[in-house]
């Protein structure tokens, strides 16, 4: 047996791994929700966590084992896949998640709009996550002898896909307290796949582009081609779960599967297609009678550069579409007082308000401007004590938390936090705690009153879109 | 391939393995687990001593009794209708005696007996060998005016139906806050079938309050509730919102008017625990678009909600949401 024909006869088995890779993980998600049905275990707390992230771990683990068995022949160390395996896990619990939920807050907009869903899918959250992955590869293993062979592209590209996407799952796990075992298992098959084949793209590019001195353009091509896969696998997903109005009380929800399935087959299709041009490469490169350039200093610099300044380029439209998705705002000009409020509240003036917008489909937070007419010798002090004999007449538990003396556009105002239990009588839904501020501004012989009433949760995500509206009104 | 198929199979079966004893360490044995009770146990303890009441006996139909806006009850005084603005309206009875263990539950529907209750609560009584009077009130916290209409009471000793009653709000002006007609409480006095007031049409706009009672028969309009949760954890979601729009307006063209509160024929945000009821019944075989939004999930529109006659009232829906 020649070498080449093992060589051959180890790739021809790639498709192979990736069925069994991609059946093996759809199996295991039937077996925990069967089993699931079947015990109806009583887990909670720490043991469904505990229990949730050990499941979360599954779907990489077995995709990462298929390939690697399949890869015997002549394995890529294991300590090194491993080792891509914990940098993209790394990168992105560290870097990738703090920056799109926490720096971006993509979950807050970006379902506002289709055009905020596809330009924040593919700008901001797929370019994140396709240049975390790229670094994962690029700076840890590429430049190294382990790196030789096309397939190791996509071998360790996999590795760091599933890195990343087992932090995603981790955090999904945690973040939902201890989802029921099997619908969380869906979610976490699902991203495992889907960031797999991502990963397997951007995998091959970096395979070639090391082995084939490639144009410059080639790195850059595969990044851009794996970060639209991440956003269109975002946005066609979407598309398949839009929610449902079910009738009837339905105890026994069977997860939704169709991400999953729409996962598992993009797993597949990448794996055998990319399986298909490494072989094409082989058989080329046999053609032609060379070999490939197993050289560790021919990774192209420039070729480096064009790639990060490429997701420079889709960041900063990432950068523009969150700023302007979440920046946006109208103006408005009632009874003397003029300013902005975010493009996505509404307005909601009610009697008694002199304006009054509100988010009516995302947090539900209000800004209100009030007048109060004050007799002479009133100040904010009164206004004040008005303000806690409304509340506390209409809802319960009024108390103010908090106050000081500011400054507001050059005039001194007073500033208070409250918060209070709307009751919600009658609607026989629990008591809702309304968390809120006001700025008590004395202008003559009259009070305004802006106030912001929104939840303790969403208080400090409302609360800079707030000084924005508080900050450019005048009167 | 041969090799692969076992290292597959052992992984699998290894996998299995392990799920199985996990699960089966934390499983429930029945699937059916009974929902936890609150009966009062009578107890041995509890024979009565001589003299000591043994059965409480309580006025049936129920009363109700005239009230005043900052909940005060007049049990000496009772209604046969609360004019239009009342606050508080206030069902109860007459009693020979509180045994001991004695649990008195009231339940307040608003639109007929079959309808969900809008109040419901008990209350152990401490024994008492005397005869008095029981009431209960309700009213909305923020002392706004209760939707008129028809309030049914029923009241359950030890969850034994022994009263019921019903009365009308509306029929008088918004300054009666005092009750129009008032009699001194007889033994014999009951509430008899109210004849049916003619209606002010509501002036409330607020999207959050009670729409007016219909004239036409309770089956047309159906109340809707529902549980919002997450269609990938089925983790309940708090704060949505359920909108439903006036018949004819459409998801676009209420966007288009800024979300207008006009434009809302009723909604309803979720609770801690996913749950929500719409406080107006909604039309059946009426086609409305509903929307139901929450921070972080694909909005909801469906333009074409319709119930028909073969909804059951009220209307539960399951609602999944998708990030």
């Amino acid at each position: 047996m020649s070498t080449q024909q093992v060589v051959d006869r180890q790739r021809a088995a790639w498709w192979q791994s990736a069925i069994l890779a991609v059946v093996g993980v759809l199996v295991f998600v039937g077996i925990v929700i069967g089993l699931e049905s079947a015990f109806q275990p009583t887990l909670s707390g720490t043991a469904l966590l505990v229990v949730g992230v050990l499941l979360a771990l599954v779907p990489a683990a077995l995709w990462l084992i298929f390939f690697y068995v399949q890869d015997r022949l002549e394995p890529e160390p294991k300590k090194e896949v491993f080792k891509i395996f914990l940098v993209g896990l790394a990168l992105a619990g560290a870097i990738g998640i703090p920056v799109t939920d926490q720096l971006f807050r993509v979950s807050d907009w970006l379902y506002r709009s289709s055009v905020s869903l596809v330009l924040g899918s593919i700008f901001v959250v797929g370019a994140i996550e396709t240049f975390l992955i790229y670094v994962a590869v690029r700076l840890f293993i590429y430049d190294t002898d382990e790196f030789d062979e096309r397939s190791d592209g996509m071998v360790y590209g996999t590795a760091a896909g599933l890195g990343y996407a087992t932090a995603l799952n981790i955090q999904f796990v945690l973040a939902s307290e201890g989802a029921a075992l099997g619908s969380a298992e869906v979610t976490v098959a699902e991203v495992a796949l889907a960031h797999a084949a991502f990963a397997g793209v951007l995998g091959y590019f970096l395979g070639r582009a090391k082995l084939e001195r490639e144009r410059v353009l080639w790195l850059p091509l595969g990044f851009l081609l794996a970060t639209l896969l991440n956003g269109l696998f975002t946005i066609l997903r979407s598309r398949l779960e839009t929610g449902d109005i079910i009738m009837g009380q339905v105890s026994a929800v069977l997860p939704t599967v169709s991400g999953l399935f729409l996962a598992g087959a993009l797993a597949l299709i990448v794996a055998v297609v990319v399986a298909l041009l490494i072989q094409r490469d082989i058989a080329r490169t046999q053609a032609q009678g060379r070999r490939a350039a197993v050289d560790a200093a021919v990774g192209d610099r420039r070729s480096n550069f064009a790639t990060i300044a490429l997701f420079v380029v889709l960041i900063i439209v990432g950068i523009i579409t969150w700023l302007s998705v979440t920046g946006g705002v109208t103006s408005f000009e009632v009874a003397g007082f003029k300013g902005v409020y975010p493009d996505h509240y509404g307005v909601a003036t009610r009697e008694g308000d002199v304006f009054r917008v509100a988010d009516v489909l995302g947090s539900g937070a209000e800004f209100a401007i009030q007048t109060i007419e004050l007799q002479a010798g009133e100040g904010a002090q009164q206004v004040v004590a008005a303000l806690a004999v409304q509340r506390g007449s209409d809802f319960a538990a009024y108390k103010v938390l908090e106050s000081k003396e500011v400054t507001l556009n050059g005039k001194p105002a007073l500033w208070q936090r409250f918060a209070y239990v709307d009751p919600m009588t009658l609607l026989k839904t629990l008591p809702r705690v309304v968390e809120g501020e006001d700025y008590i501004v004395v202008d003559g012989n009259r009070a305004v009153i802006i106030t912001l009433l929104t939840t303790p949760e969403n208080l400090p995500d409302v609360e800079p879109s707030f000084q924005q509206f508080v900050e450019r009104l005048t009167f | 391939m041969k090799t692969q198929m076992k290292v597959f199979l052992s992984i699998l079966s290894t996998l299995v393995l392990v799920l199985v004893s996990v699960l089966g360490a934390f499983a429930s044995t029945p699937a059916w687990r009974a929902a936890a009770g609150n009966v009062e146990s009578a107890g041995n303890d509890a024979l009565p001593q001589a003299a000591a009441c043994t059965k409480m006996q309580i006025s049936n139909p129920a009363l109700w009794f005239a009230t005043d806006k900052k909940g005060n009850v007049y049990p000496d005084k009772i209604v046969k209708r609360y004019p239009t603005g009342t606050t508080v309206i206030a069902s109860g009875f007459e009693y020979n005696c509180i045994p001991k263990n004695t649990t008195i539950g009231v339940v307040y529907y608003y639109g007929g007996f079959d309808t969900e209750p809008v109040f419901s609560d008990s209350h152990k009584e401490s024994p008492d060998n005397k005869s008095g009077v029981f009431w209960w009130y309700i009213g909305y916290e923020d002392g706004s005016p209760l939707p008129e209409g028809d309030w049914q009471v029923e009241w359950y000793i030890n969850k034994k139906l022994a009263s019921k009653g019903e009365i009308t709000v509306g029929g008088g002006t918004k300054d009666d806050i005092e009750p129009l007609e008032t009699e001194e409480a007889t033994e014999e006095e009951a509430t008899e079938e109210e004849e049916v007031t003619e209606e002010e049409p509501s002036d409330v706009e607020d999207i959050w309050d009670f729409g007016e009672e219909e004239e036409e028969p309770v089956a047309e309009t159906v109340t809707v509730q529902g549980k919002i949760i997450d269609g990938k954890t089925k983790k309940p979601i708090a704060d949505a919102l359920f909108v439903v729009l006036n018949p004819g307006v459409g998801m676009q063209e209420w966007a288009d008017k800024d979300f207008a509160e006009e434009d809302v024929y009723t909604g309803a945000k979720t609770d801690t625990r996913g749950q929500f009821t719409c406080p107006k019944e909604l039309e059946r075989n009426v086609t409305y678009t509903v929307v139901v939004a929450a921070k972080g999930y694909q909005i909801i529109v469906a333009e074409d909600f319709i119930i028909d006659e073969q909804q059951e009232d009220p209307v539960v829906l399951t609602i999944k949401m998708y990030k």
